[in-house]
């Protein structure tokens, strides 16, 4: 498959604020390692999972895909070219190209907007209409797309006036209005019910295959992702620790920490239970890291070279993991 | 042995501007010493009203219209206020809330926080109140010595497992966890479903698992009761209805549910969403969404039927 975005040892570093006294008397400017030098590549209507843990950088890394926040340093190819070096014309161009969808339905609509408005945002933004009439159709072909009904009447509602399920629609009807070929989807259904959640999950399938998008899907939930995605790479505090596709990845975990995400995962079958959970410890901060890989403190297997040396993503029969012991 | 709870056509409704919300409608179930039941069902379905009613910590305009609630043989309902919160409330049943994990007061210790709970219900020193707070403590694997800590100084899973201590901190015989690993990660959610689990076995504990995802009621519940629309629609032991749900909805509710294991399948979902209960429709409520809806099932409600073996379902489709 032809590779629609190659991200290259991409990092972004948030300042800590630091107290007075400490910078008066030369403190060292301390960083959040959100995203730490992650590397990998995302095929041409491929779904890509970053699942992880909160905190391990998976919506920092999503925004830094689309451009939403600028990083510290490394590099984002998008159709081949750097999104971080191109001029702001080029770039508006592009982002038409690109998309996302939101975590909550209920915070990312503006309320004070109907659905039409909403959803006709993206195409005034772009200049991506000639006319109202033109506008109106976009708006429509979207609406429909994402199978809300009752067209048109539901174009003069307000969100108040939705179900969640209707509004995370809403959502994703303004993320499709202007066909783009990518959309980064930020936990988009960590915040609905079971059914609708399903609902969900089968209709940015089916627009996938429709409109042919690919999608970086970032969801905590390992379920979740096994069905949506093609490939996952898994997160830690700002590193990517194993990249593979869903099924090997699932079925045959390498990483230490991939293994206790998976094995911590409850199964809607009551004969099948949890079992002892390899790691210890709690999440390892993102400020102050280790030398050496920084899961060594919640690892199992930690060996020497471990608190010396932080391993590489390489390759592993046929996946890619960052593990001395591998 | 009489069960340890047994709750009998229990209807409470709220009354607002626009009029009664039917929150909990004709449930009945019970509950053994040692047993835990789980209760799923989509957000509105009044899985929590239920916990909150059985409790009576109710708003003023909710009405506990009819049914009994008996608990080790009190009838709860007939319990005043101040009974309630002398004689059951802590002592004997307890309940972890919602999002309480971020209800601990950021100024105080945890140990306080957790000792004034002991205090306000025992007759007891401040200083045996710390001995207990650390004993429970270690019980829910806090290190004793953390009860001088701040909640902020404690991660989102160590103030959940507080919050838990604190619960058990007058050694009730129930205890009500209502959605008790929803904002938590994976991995710390695992750890405080085996927490949940230990401690029923080492306390003898009854618990009520509050909770939208099914598989952590698979995790650590004995029996499972599925709720929509205020109502009790299939009551199982939690094998049974994981094998052979009856209720299409507990049906849907099932085959809407990914899972980490076995073959990948195409999820179905449940179409349309559920109802307002402020007008839930006639008849059976779950008919206008139901795959296998017949004319009787918008007449008729229909009647909780026993399957045999303590699985009940209520559905005019059954036979």
């Amino acid at each position: 498959m032809r590779e629609l975005i190659r991200v290259d040892e991409l990092v972004k570093w948030f300042p800590v604020r630091a107290g007075v006294l400490s910078s008066m008397f030369g403190g060292k400017e301390r960083f959040i390692r959100a995203v730490d030098g992650v590397s990998f590549d995302v095929a041409d209507g491929e779904i890509f999972g970053l699942a992880g843990e909160s905190g391990c950088g998976k919506t920092t890394l999503g925004r830094l895909l689309l451009r939403l926040i600028e990083p510290t340093s490394g590099k984002v190819m998008f159709e081949g070219k750097d999104l971080f070096q191109i001029d702001g014309k080029a770039m508006k161009a592009l982002r038409r190209k690109m998309q996302i969808i939101f975590q909550d339905p209920y915070e990312s609509l503006n309320p004070r907007k109907m659905v039409f408005d909403i959803v006709a945002e993206p195409i005034e933004l772009n200049e991506a209409a000639s006319d109202e009439a033109e506008k109106e159709k976009m708006v429509l072909e979207a609406l429909g797309a994402v199978h809300l009904t009752p067209l048109p009447e539901i174009m003069y509602r307000f969100p108040h006036e939705l179900s969640g399920g209707q509004r995370q629609r809403v959502g994703v009807a303004r993320a499709v209005v202007l066909r783009p070929k990518f959309i980064v989807a930020d936990e988009p259904v960590s915040m609905l019910d079971v059914s609708i959640r399903t609902e969900m999950l089968n209709l940015m399938l089916e627009l996938r295959e429709r409109l042919g998008l690919t999608y970086v899907f970032i969801t905590h939930d390992l379920a979740v992702s096994k069905y949506m995605c093609d490939r996952i790479a898994v997160m830690y505090v700002g590193k990517i620790v194993e990249i593979g596709s869903t099924e090997r990845l699932i079925d045959r975990p390498i990483h230490p920490y991939t293994k206790a995400l998976l094995a911590a995962v409850p199964v809607p079958d009551p004969e099948i239970k949890v079992g002892e959970i390899p790691i210890k410890g709690e999440v390892t901060s993102p400020v102050d890291l280790p030398l050496g890989c920084r899961f060594q403190k919640r690892c199992m297997y930690a060996k020497e070279i471990c608190m010396k040396e932080e391993p590489e993503l390489r390759k592993v029969d046929d996946k890619y993991v960052a593990c001395h012991l591998a | 042995m009489p069960p340890l709870l047994e709750v009998r056509d229990l209807t409470m409704h709220f009354g607002t501007l626009e009029g009664e919300v039917n929150a909990v409608d004709n449930v009945s179930f019970q509950l053994n010493k040692g047993e835990s039941i789980g209760f799923a069902g989509e957000s509105g379905c009044g899985k929590t009203s239920l916990g909150l009613t059985i409790l009576k910590l109710l708003p003023s305009n909710a009405k506990i219209l009819g049914g009994s609630v008996a608990f080790d043989g009190i009838d709860l309902l007939k319990k005043g206020e101040e009974e309630m919160r002398q004689q059951i409330r802590w002592k004997r049943i307890a309940m972890v809330f919602q999002g309480s994990m971020n209800a601990f007061c950021p100024v105080h210790k945890i140990g306080d926080q957790i000792s004034e709970a002991i205090m306000l219900h025992q007759d007891i020193s401040r200083e045996q109140a710390n001995n207990r707070v650390r004993e429970v403590l270690s019980l829910v694997g806090i290190d004793p010595s953390r009860a001088n800590n701040y909640p902020h100084e404690f991660s989102g899973g160590m103030r959940q497992r507080a919050m838990i201590a604190m619960a058990l901190v007058c050694n009730p015989d129930f205890v009500i966890a209502d959605e008790p690993t929803t904002a938590l990660d994976v991995i710390v959610q695992a750890q405080i479903l085996k927490l949940l689990a230990g401690l029923r076995e080492k306390l003898d504990l009854s618990f009520m698992l509050i909770s939208h995802d099914i598989s952590t009621i698979a995790e650590i519940c004995e029996k499972t009761a599925v709720m929509y629309a205020g109502k009790i629609v299939e009551f199982a032991d939690t094998l049974t209805l994981f094998k052979d749900p009856r209720h299409p909805y507990a049906k849907g509710l099932l085959s809407a549910f990914p899972s980490i294991s076995g073959a990948k399948k195409r999820l179905s979902s449940i179409p349309g969403f559920p109802p307002d209960l402020l007008s839930p429709p006639g008849g059976c409520r779950f008919h206008p969404r139901c795959p296998i809806a017949k004319d009787v099932c918008s007449r008729e409600e229909p009647k909780m039927r026993d399957l045999g073996g303590n699985h009940r379902a209520a559905c005019h489709a059954i036979s």
